[in-house]
C-alpha cells in the first residue's frame, strides 16, 4: 500500500514538473530584422481575463479597467439563405436565424519612463448564424456560424504638455462561412487594420507562420502556416513584430520615441483584449 | 430514431460540401456619422425614428400576410420515416406597403413599396441536385417610389433584387430620379461606433454588415441589415434631396419584411 502511494506521488510529481517545464515556442524571426530589431519579452498574465499589468522592457501599463463584457444573442433577419437551410426545409426541422453580438471595453495608461499615453479600447464581435432545434431530449440543439464581423479599435492619448495628436487604431477581421468549400477548410480568417496620426500611418497585419524556433534555438516547421504574429509597417519596411505565441515584441531600435510608445500601446492593446486574444 | 439522425447529420455535413452563399468581403473605411434606428419591431406596428426622420402611417396589406403556393401531394407520399426521396416548393410571397417619411421641419415623402418573392425549389435525395435546389429560378425583387409632398415631380424610384438572399447573387439596387442615381448594396464597412459628444465612445469604429449607398463612386450613408441594433450613418454634407431619398430607402430595407419562409 506505501508502494503505491509513493508510486503514486512520484508519478504527480513527474507530470507536475513536466508540465511546468513545457516549451514556449517562438516564430522564426528573419535574421536581417532580428538584428535590427530589440527583443522584449512580454509578461502579461491570463488571455484576456485579468486586470493585471503588462510588462515589457522598459513599457509599463497601469492595471486594466475593464468595463462590462456584453454578450446578447436573439433572433434576426436571415441574411444568406445557405444550401444547408434549403435541405433542413425539406426535412421539416425547425431552424432559426440568430445574431450573436458581444462588446468589451477596456482602458490603462502606458509609460516608457518618460512618456505617458492613456488608452481606450473597444472590441465588437457580431456572428450571424441558424439555430436548429431538433425537438429531442437526447439531442441538444446545433448552432452553426454562417458569417462573423470582428473588429477591434483603440485610441491611444500621449500625456504631453505639447498637446500631440492623439493615435488612432483599428483593426478588423470578417468571415463567410458560407463560402467554405469543405468543412475540413482552416478558416482563413483575414486579419488587419492600421494606427494612424495625421499623415504617420502605421499598418498591421496577421502573417502566417510555418517555422517556430523552441527556446533553446531548435527551429520546427509545421505541416500548413498559421496566422501566428502581427507584422507592423511603416512604408513598406517592417518596424515591429508582435509574436503572441512566444510573448515577445520585436521592436526596430531606430524608431522615434513617439512611434515605440504607440506600437507599445497597440501590443498591451492586442494581449489584453478579451473576446479574440491570440496568446500562446 | 438514432440512425434518422445520424443520416441526417451525415446529409448535414454533405450539404456544406456544395454550401454557397452570397458574400462581400470588402471592407472599407468611411467618415459617415453614426444615428441609432429607434422604433417597434411589431409586424404591424413598425414605425421608426432616426437622425431628423421618422416614419408614420405605415400601413400593410392583407395580402401581405398571405402566402399562395401549390400544395404537392407529393411531398408528404415519398416519404420514408421522414426522410424525403423529393421534395417540391412552389410559392409566392410579398409585401406591399406604404409609409409617410416626415422630417424636423414637418415635410415630408410619400413611400409606396412592394417586394416580391417566387420560390422554385426541388430537392431530390439520391440525385445530384439541379439549379433550383440552389435558388436559381427564385424570382426576388423588390420596386418603390419615393414623392415629395412639395415637388411631385420630383420622383424617386427604388429598384432592388436579391434582398432575401435566395440565390448566389448580389444583395443590391438602385435610388433613380430624371438626374440622380445612387446604388446601394450589402457589404462589410468600418463605421463610427457612436456619436456621443466629448465621450471616447465617438473615436471608435466597429466593423457592420450594412447595406451601403453609393454616390458618384464613393459611399455616402449606410444602414443595418440586421434587425437588433440598428443604425443609419450618413454624410452630413450631402445634398438635402439626396439625403431624403437615401433616407427613405434606408426606411424601406429596415421596416421590409424577409419573405423567405
Amino acid at each position: 500500500m506505501i508502494d503505491c502511494t509513493k508510486t503514486l506521488m512520484l508519478f504527480t510529481v513527474i507530470i507536475c514538473s513536466a508540465a511546468c517545464s513545457t516549451m514556449r515556442l517562438q516564430i522564426a524571426i528573419p535574421e536581417k530584422f532580428r538584428e535590427q530589431a530589440q527583443m522584449l519579452p512580454i509578461k502579461v498574465a491570463g488571455v484576456g481575463q485579468t486586470r493585471k499589468p503588462v510588462k515589457f522592457g522598459k513599457f509599463t501599463t497601469s492595471r486594466i479597467k475593464r468595463g462590462w463584457n456584453f454578450k446578447t444573442g436573439s433572433s434576426d433577419r436571415n441574411t444568406t439563405v445557405t444550401s444547408e437551410e434549403r435541405l433542413l426545409r425539406a426535412f421539416n426541422i425547425q431552424k432559426t436565424a440568430m445574431t450573436t453580438s458581444q462588446k468589451h471595453r477596456f482602458q490603462f495608461t502606458i509609460r516608457d519612463g518618460n512618456r505617458i499615453a492613456q488608452v481606450y479600447a473597444l472590441e465588437r464581435e457580431v456572428r450571424e448564424g441558424t439555430q436548429i432545434s431538433r425537438n429531442s431530449r437526447w439531442l441538444s440543439d446545433i448552432y452553426q456560424d454562417k458569417n462573423m464581423q470582428y473588429s477591434f479599435s483603440a485610441f491611444i492619448i500621449p500625456q504631453a504638455l505639447n498637446q500631440q495628436e492623439p493615435w488612432n487604431f483599428v483593426m478588423y477581421s470578417s468571415f463567410d462561412w458560407t463560402q467554405r468549400k469543405n468543412l475540413f477548410e482552416v478558416n482563413d480568417i483575414k486579419e488587419g487594420g492600421m494606427l494612424t496620426r495625421g499623415s504617420d500611418t502605421v499598418i498591421i497585419k496577421t502573417v502566417k507562420i510555418n517555422k517556430t524556433v523552441s527556446p533553446k534555438g531548435i527551429e520546427h516547421s509545421l505541416p500548413f502556416a498559421l496566422p501566428m504574429a502581427y507584422e507592423m509597417r511603416v512604408e513598406n519596411n517592417v518596424c515591429a513584430i508582435i509574436d503572441p505565441m512566444g510573448r515577445i515584441l520585436w521592436l526596430y531600435r531606430e524608431l522615434d520615441e513617439d512611434m515605440k510608445l504607440a506600437v507599445a500601446a497597440v501590443t498591451s492593446a492586442l494581449l489584453t483584449r478579451r473576446i479574440q486574444n491570440k496568446l500562446g | 430514431m438514432i440512425k434518422i439522425n445520424v443520416l441526417l447529420i451525415i446529409l448535414f455535413q454533405t450539404a456544406c460540401l456544395y454550401s454557397t452563399g452570397q458574400m462581400d468581403s470588402k471592407v472599407l473605411n468611411t467618415d459617415l456619422e453614426p444615428n441609432n434606428i429607434y422604433g417597434r419591431r411589431h409586424p404591424f406596428k413598425r414605425n421608426l425614428s432616426f437622425a431628423a426622420y421618422s416614419t408614420s402611417k405605415l400601413k400593410r396589406t392583407v395580402g401581405s400576410f398571405l402566402m399562395p403556393g401549390t400544395i404537392n401531394p407529393l411531398n408528404s407520399i415519398l416519404r420514408i420515416e421522414g426522410i424525403p426521396l423529393l421534395h417540391k416548393e412552389k410559392y409566392r410571397n410579398k409585401d406591399v406597403f406604404s409609409f409617410r417619411i416626415s422630417k424636423q421641419d414637418n415635410t415630408f415623402l410619400e413611400v409606396e413599396c412592394r417586394a416580391l418573392l417566387k420560390v422554385r425549389e426541388k430537392f431530390t435525395l439520391l440525385r445530384k441536385q439541379d439549379a433550383s435546389f440552389f435558388g436559381k429560378k427564385n424570382t426576388d425583387f423588390l420596386i418603390a417610389s419615393i414623392v415629395s409632398q412639395h415637388d411631385k415631380a420630383n420622383k424617386w424610384s427604388v429598384i432592388a433584387s436579391n434582398l432575401n438572399a435566395t440565390n448566389e447573387e448580389a444583395q443590391k439596387g438602385k435610388i433613380i430620379s430624371e438626374n440622380e442615381e445612387v446604388c446601394f448594396e450589402l457589404c462589410n464597412l468600418l463605421l463610427k461606433d457612436a456619436n456621443i459628444p466629448n465621450q471616447q465612445e465617438k473615436n471608435f469604429t466597429t466593423a457592420n454588415r450594412v447595406y451601403a449607398f453609393t454616390y458618384n463612386g464613393k459611399i455616402v450613408a449606410a444602414v443595418s441589415v440586421n434587425v437588433n441594433n440598428r443604425k443609419f450613418w450618413i454624410q452630413k454634407d450631402l445634398n438635402i434631396n439626396l439625403q431624403d431619398a437615401i433616407a427613405a430607402t434606408a426606411a424601406i430595407l429596415t421596416i421590409r419584411r424577409n419573405l423567405y419562409r
